[in-house]
């Protein structure tokens, strides 16, 4: 038997765009220092573990992850908690950068072109985090809201106002510049996560067209 | 007892070792194509291919069974059907909106139906396995019922159109499609297969139990008579009310869909038939966990289900740990039930 218990799956790229359409999968598994993630693929294919260890290399530098042991493909955040959310969209956007691409973390602010509005993500310690926009105005603010309560649905964090915390009281700087981009269209990005989802599903021919 | 030989004596509800795992449809995912380097769509048209990601069922899931014809396409696409045939992760489908055939005259069974790309890879696909796993496993091939066929050839809404307005020319369409379900039937027992399995779709959504007695039962019967290997007849959905026809039909098994309840469906099949199947897809071997997929496991096997799988084809991304668990909440059971 080759299959291996790697722990809970928690995310699957089944085709990989950027190399020869291998599936990567992320895996969760707990122990006294908190929660690991395992990346993995089963293909066999020359090249398909570098192409983990980039991907590894992309989720530290964008999701402020960490090595979690001797193993490089096996990461953690420093704090220790799992975030699977938030690791579950990382892992969906570090999956979508192209081998050779700059790798670097992303300002905690995002530009809302329909407004002409820029968003900024201020850290005040302990991982809690206020938005706020580079023009006051009710429509504004109902913008700046709506990133609040769009990081709060997709890293599942406690939301107040204009304000967002992370559960494990520690900054994630990485994480919230990252998921900032997405927070802007929160329904397009769960959208695009059921649809990768629902691919793959045999429907009865009565079901089909 | 082997696998084949629990399979097989489960199919003629004989005692068993242990209740059987067993895959009527498919348990491929993308994680096992890449293991053995044999992604769709190739897989479904190429035998090698199919073979060697059919036997990941058995020597790394742990499966009774191995079934190499994981799509609903194969017999459709020799039939002269337009297929989509997708990229790794997605499944083949007949292109329905493009049918083939207008009237039961129209129907002609092709002179390379059996020779054809998409039923010969099946066929040399069971002759490998049949000759790599010899008596260790039960090799199950697959033809599709003359309903599925009808669906493929004429499309869904105007065959069920059809169904209700002209009986007499709906018998005509199954009673001519029949020679093709035979004939790749007859054809995958001379490859070496131990057990066919027979979707016909009459599903519970759109086919009432009495439209199963009044077109399709006495075909089954037919089936019973002119394909001489253990059936499984597979049709999904809330199937209830006509469980009680299919019991009657002679067919070895019947592959049922979690809607239907473990000890209610046995209830009505009695010793008749065997269940077959019954975990969900969906919401269980897709979504959840092993401990959700060992508790349906478990209620089956307390209902006296012989033969435990997946309902259905299972999902493409279904994680490995989920289907691992099948087997062995089958031996967890087994060793607290060893009467």
């Amino acid at each position: 038997m080759e299959t291996l218990d790697l722990g809970r799956r928690i995310e699957l790229l089944s085709m990989d765009p950027h190399f020869h359409d291998i599936s990567i999968a992320v895996y969760r598994t707990d122990d006294s220092d908190g929660a690991s993630y395992l990346l993995h693929s089963y293909s066999k294919r020359e090249g398909a573990r570098d192409r983990l260890a980039f991907l590894a290399a992309v989720m530290q530098a964008t999701g402020g992850m960490q090595s979690s042991g001797a193993n490089p493909l096996a990461l953690r955040f420093a704090c220790g908690h799992a975030h699977e959310a938030a690791l579950k969209r990382l892992f969906v956007e570090s999956c979508k950068v192209a081998p050779g691409t700059e790798r670097a973390r992303r300002a905690l602010e995002v530009l809302d072109k329909k407004n002409d509005l820029t968003i900024r993500a201020k850290g005040l310690g302990d991982g809690r985090y206020r938005c706020s926009g580079d023009r006051d105005g009710a429509r504004e603010q109902r913008r700046v809201a709506a990133v609040a309560a769009g990081l709060g649905k997709l890293a599942q964090l406690e939301v107040q106002g204009d304000e967002v915390r992370f559960p494990c009281g520690t900054d994630h700087h990485e994480l919230v510049g990252l998921l900032m981009l997405r927070a802007l269209n929160v329904r397009g990005a769960l959208r695009e996560q059921e649809a990768a989802a629902s691919r793959g599903v045999l429907s009865a021919p009565s079901q089909q067209r | 007892m082997t696998g084949r030989e629990r399979v097989l004596a489960a199919f003629r509800g004989e005692p068993v070792d242990r209740p059987a795992v067993c895959n009527p449809t498919s348990v491929a995912t993308v994680e096992l194509m890449d293991l053995v380097d044999a992604p769709f769509p190739d897989a479904n048209r190429d035998g090698e291919l199919m073979a060697r990601l059919a036997a990941t069922g058995h020597t790394e899931l742990g499966f009774d069974t191995i079934m190499p014809v994981f799509s609903i396409i194969q017999d459709s696409s020799a039939l002269g059907c337009k297929i989509q045939w997708e990229q790794k992760d997605n499944w083949p489908t007949v292109k329905m909106s493009q049918p083939i055939w207008d009237t039961p005259d129209d129907i002609v069974i092709p002179r390379d139906f059996l020779t054809h790309q998409d039923t010969a890879c099946v066929l040399d696909a069971i002759r490998r396995l049949k000759a790599e796993y010899g008596d260790e496993v039960a090799v199950v091939g697959k033809t599709m019922g003359p309903w599925s066929l009808a669906y493929h050839c004429f499309g869904v809404e105007r065959f069920l159109l059809l169904s209700l307005d002209d009986p007499d020319e709906t018998k005509r369409i199954l009673d001519r499609l029949k020679k093709a379900t035979i004939d790749f039937g007859v054809a995958q027992i001379e490859a070496g297969a131990d057990a066919l399995t027979l979707p016909d779709h009459a599903t519970g959504d759109l086919v009432s139990g009495d439209y199963y007695r009044r077109y399709l039962r006495d075909l089954h019967i037919e089936f019973v008579e002119r394909i001489p290997i253990p059936l499984i007849l597979h049709i999904c959905g809330k199937t209830i009310d006509r469980m009680g026809y299919i019991a009657e039909t002679g067919f070895a098994a019947f592959h049922y869909d979690s809607k239907n309840d473990p000890a209610e469906s046995i209830a009505v099949t009695g010793d008749r038939i065997a269940l077959v199947g019954n975990v969900n897809n969906p919401e269980t071997l897709f979504a959840r966990g092993p401990e959700e997929v060992q508790a349906e496991v478990r209620k089956n096997l307390d209902a006296g289900i012989k033969l435990v799988g997946p309902e259905c084809a299972i999902p493409l991304q279904t994680p490995l740990a989920n289907l691992k668990a099948i087997p062995a909440e089958v031996a967890d059971w087994s060793r607290q039930h060893p009467n």
